[in-house]
């Protein structure tokens, strides 16, 4: 990797070639990565990925454009940016953007970022793996699979409006899945940025996934119709974290929220609270700054129970008379193509007051789902969607897990769901896997009157 | 050779032929003990040209190049990428690979199946390459489409209008220790299109797209802007005229292409893919229910039903003829005649198995390892016009195109929702739109219901996904412009 002075007198040189006829950001990131996938109980492949990479954002005449270098060089980079400033005069102006962050604020720090600890992980990993998948067979799986992420990354920012920035991060997220047979199965997840108590964290979602995948032997064919249902912090992260980010203006131009003109209206129970919080201890989202350097915060998308806010970076907050929250970042759009845009860091949803056996407790035809994947909608404008349950699901029965079943579809419509939103636990867990890509903390949730569908034939 | 290396105008690789670096990375992993290793080279240009609403959303070009290394060391597998393409960076992470190998400590070690050693090169035919137009030209390109639907349709017809347009191209190299050597040149168009339609009945929304292996000369078609405006006014009179309806007894159902591409896609090629069956993509992806079947002799489906996987297909958009692992590409008759026939493979899993990769083998960049992956699944045409499946349906529904759909991750229960559905009477397609009906059907279901399959054959773009980190791979799905099931139920709730 380029040492850190290096990398920081490559950032100037890029900064000054790339705003020489407008606005730019730049932003270095080391990046050294592994991952471990699991299946039938070993460990399939271990891999690394180590580079450094620059990302470029340049604005002239509001035409804009993006690239990124790899294992920079000052030829390099002299080379690359004289082909995005040509290729970005080429194009037309966007009113997608009004204009880099001006308010320019020190940098501060979000606490506990990184782990030095996680420079010498890579040769504990296997072990610590090894110690999760026997947690699972001790707790009754048959064969376990799992990916398992660990990374630091050192990031280093610099915009043409004056702001300069960096910090360390460490992250590590692992799922595991536990079989006792194909048809019986659970998970558990474990993510986090401090070392500390890695091997409880993923040795618990061992022992999860092997005791969901457990109680899910002899699953029966659930039948259609409609259910509560007690939703596991994963599903509850999938389902209700996908409304939340929908909370962002960019979806709203093109046609992608159920959230679009919802501004200030009722769509939750009173005591229900989301923010995007760019700060949450823990999160794996969270960072001291955003991509226009405008510091993280907290901010309220809904309060008690009415849509209060979106994410904003600085552009979009122009475009609606508004401050940006903070949420700038650099997406991915299309091919060749990143977008700078409002985005969630992470999602936190308010903790409610019942313990999992008091949400369990009810008269009414209660269904217990411990996982979800493939969320697909019918319209994104009307959040009209389906999503299928995985791994161990339940019926509830005088207040306790009973009778596994199977091979049920949520089908339903986000705004519905929050609406039917009828109490919350009170352990938010912080939920990022495959099918959640924003880290969103969240309790297991219960919601009234949810249509589940089978298959006919 | 060394101009491979040449990334605009800098040549700051040219003190040594890419082909030297590879295979001193080779040499160097094979004498450190690996038992295998490959390094494949990757350089990959993307551009892309985004619209909404007749305005530029967002434009780039972006290049990557690098290279990955795979060893398989002690029973377990490395790997590792680097994008220093120097000989000492290569050497250090040929060693990492092996280490990481060793450190797996496998109690059952990895094998990959016997394939004969290969030198060779294949490319895509191209006219145009899209380096040669300028991006004034590719962004106006879209834009021109996009003025076209506006002069065709009211204004407030498609309050959101969003068009993506894709190039693609990739120069790659790989070699292993076995001594396979494997270069080639690939190019990829494509476009995808969201429309919201706002209609008299409601509003409609759909995504479409379409690609092929080629260059700039298949934008140059007319066609490129007629199949949108095509759609699009499909997506229209969906908006003005479907209703929902109930059916209290099962229907005959005719699917267009593009359900028919994705039911072969998601309820028999995912499914046959040998990873899943042996319980690698257990965590992510998932299994399958083949896992329960015995391959070459368990019926899945009727013998009107026959899927091919084939990434052979000239100008396709899953096109290759050598897979990630240089092994050769052929086609894959998954289902013969209603009988699960072949699974998806690649070295390890046809290693595990005890036969031969059939060349599935397919890694989205150099920083992904390759794993099994379709290439463009379709069900095969049959011997009948569209007219002929449709002639015989007293009552049915042809539903032509979907917006949802989802199957679980065992890969047996599907739910496909349309958009554009008419009704059929009396051997007619009438002019009654059916409101969003739903197909939710098990895969073994569906399939055994399949009585004929028409002539005609029509294909869609897609990017199918797979894997942790994700590896979101062009494909085709695709099928004849008619699949007939008898008496199918439909679904959702009632």
């Amino acid at each position: 990797m380029t040492g850190k002075e290096e990398l920081g007198t490559m950032i100037d040189q890029t900064l000054k070639i790339a705003s020489a006829e407008g606005e730019a950001i730049v932003r270095g990131r080391n990046v050294l990565e592994h991952q471990i996938r699991i299946s039938n109980s070993e460990i399939d492949i271990f891999k690394q990925w180590e580079y450094t990479v620059l990302e470029v954002f340049v604005a002239i005449d509001g035409r804009i454009g993006t690239t990124e270098i790899f294992n920079p060089s000052l030829k390099v980079i002299n080379s690359e940016i004289g082909h995005l400033t040509k290729f970005v005069k080429s194009l037309q102006p966007t009113p997608l953007f009004q204009g880099l962050q001006e308010d320019i604020k020190p940098p501060t720090t979000v606490e506990n970022l990184y782990d030095k600890r996680i420079q010498d992980f890579p040769e504990h990993a296997p072990d610590v793996v090894t110690a999760a998948v026997n947690a699972a067979q001790k707790s009754g799986a048959k064969r376990t699979a799992g990916s398992f992420f660990f990374d630091e990354t050192h990031v280093m920012l610099e915009t043409s409006r004056g702001f300069s920035g960096a910090f360390p991060e460490s992250t590590y997220r692992i799922t595991l899945r536990s079989f006792v047979d194909p048809e019986s199965s659970g998970q558990g997840i474990a993510v986090g940025r401090t070392l500390r108590n890695i091997e409880k964290t993923i040795t618990y979602a061992g022992k999860e996934s092997g005791e969901i995948a457990s109680l899910a032997v002899n699953g029966k064919q659930g039948k259609a119709g409609k259910y509560d249902l007690i939703l596991h912090p994963t599903v509850a992260a999938s389902i209700l974290g996908e409304l939340a980010g929908s909370a962002n203006p960019l979806l709203f131009l093109m046609g992608m929220s159920p959230l679009k003109d919802k501004l200030g209206e009722k769509l939750g129970p009173d005591s229900l609270q989301i923010w995007d919080d760019g700060r949450m201890p823990n999160g794996l989202g969270s960072a001291p700054f955003d991509f226009e350097g405008t510091p993280t915060q907290k901010s309220s998308i809904i309060t008690n129970g009415k849509l209060e806010g979106l994410v904003h970076n600085a552009s979009t907050a122009r475009m609606q008379k508004t401050k940006s929250t903070g949420n700038c970042q650099l997406i991915k759009f299309g091919m060749g193509t990143k977008l700078v845009v409002p985005a969630p860091t992470n999602i936190v949803f308010s903790k409610g007051d019942a313990s999992f056996e008091e949400l369990l407790e009810s008269q009414r035809s209660t269904i217990y789902v411990t996982s979800n994947w493939y969320l697909r909608y019918t319209s994104q404008l009307e959040g009209s969607f389906s999503t299928i349950p995985r791994d161990g699901m339940f019926l509830i029965k005088n207040g306790e897990i009973g009778q596994p079943i199977q091979k049920l579809r949520i089908a339903d419509n986000l705004l519905r769901m929050l609406a039917n939103v009828e109490a919350m636990g009170k352990e938010p867990r912080q939920i990022r896997w495959w099918e959640v890509d924003t880290p969103t903390f969240i309790p297991f949730v219960r919601i009234k009157d949810v249509p589940m569908t089978a298959a006919t034939q | 050779m060394s101009a491979f290396f040449r990334v605009h105008n800098y040549t700051r690789y040219d003190f040594m032929t890419f082909h030297d670096l590879i295979q001193h990375g080779v040499e160097y992993g094979d004498a450190q003990g690996a038992k295998y290793i490959e390094l494949r080279y990757v350089r990959y240009l993307t551009e892309g040209y985004n619209i909404r609403n007749g305005e530029i959303f967002a434009a780039g070009s972006t290049e990557t190049s690098g290279i990955g290394i795979r060893a398989l060391a002690n029973g377990g597998i490395g790997f590792v990428s680097t994008t220093i393409l120097e000989k000492d960076a290569i050497q250090r992470a040929v060693k990492t690979a092996i280490r990481l190998a060793q450190s797996s400590k496998r109690k059952t070690p990895l094998t990959l199946s016997k394939e004969p050693a290969v030198q060779t090169q294949w490319k895509v035919q191209v006219k145009i390459p899209f380096a040669d137009i300028a991006s004034e030209t590719k962004l106006n390109r879209v834009l021109v489409v996009d003025k076209t639907l506006k002069e065709t349709f009211n204004e407030k017809t498609f309050p959101y209008r969003v068009i993506i347009l894709s190039l693609e191209t990739q120069k790659k190299f790989f070699m292993n220790n076995e001594g396979t050597q494997v270069e080639a040149d690939q190019s990829l168009g494509r476009y995808a299109v969201l429309l919201t339609a706002q209609g008299s009945k409601g509003t409609e929304q759909r995504t479409f797209s379409r690609g092929s292996a080629a260059g700039w000369e298949w934008f140059e078609k007319p066609q490129f802007t007629q199949s949108i405006i095509h759609e699009a006014s499909d997506v229209k009179e969906v908006a003005d005229n479907a209703k929902p309806m109930k059916f209290d007894k099962p229907i005959d159902v005719v699917v267009g292409a593009e359900v028919a591409g994705i039911i072969a896609h998601e309820n028999c090629g995912h499914p046959s893919e040998a990873d899943r069956i042996q319980g690698r993509e257990g965590m992510n992806a998932g299994e399958s229910f083949w896992m329960d079947i015995e391959v070459g002799t368990t019926p899945v489906g009727s013998p009107a039903v026959t899927i091919i996987d084939d990434p052979t297909i000239p100008k396709s958009g899953g096109y290759y003829l050598y897979d990630d692992e240089g092994v050769k590409a052929r086609p894959r008759y998954l289902i013969k005649e209603g009988i699960a026939n072949e699974m998806l493979h690649d070295r390890l899993s046809a290693g595990k198995a005890g036969v031969r990769s059939n060349g599935s083998s397919r890694a989205t960049n150099y920083d992904r390892e390759p794993i099994p992956r379709m290439a463009n699944t379709y069900i095969a045409p049959g011997d009948r016009t569209f007219d002929e499946l449709i002639a015989d349906i007293k009552f049915g529904m042809f539903m032509k195109s979907f917006t949802e759909w989802n199957i679980d991750d065992r890969r047996y229960q599907s739910k496909y929702v349309g958009s554009y559905a008419r009704i059929i009477r009396n051997g007619e397609i009438t002019d009654e739109f059916i409101r969003r009906p739903v197909l939710e059907l098990t895969s073994q279901g569906l399939f055994e219901a399949v009585d004929a399959c028409s002539k005609g054959f029509a294909s869609e773009q897609a990017i199918c996904g797979k894997s942790d980190p994700g590896q979101g791979i062009p494909v085709w799905t695709a099928g004849p412009d008619g699949v007939r099931m008898r008496q199918i139920r439909l679904g959702g709730m009632s």
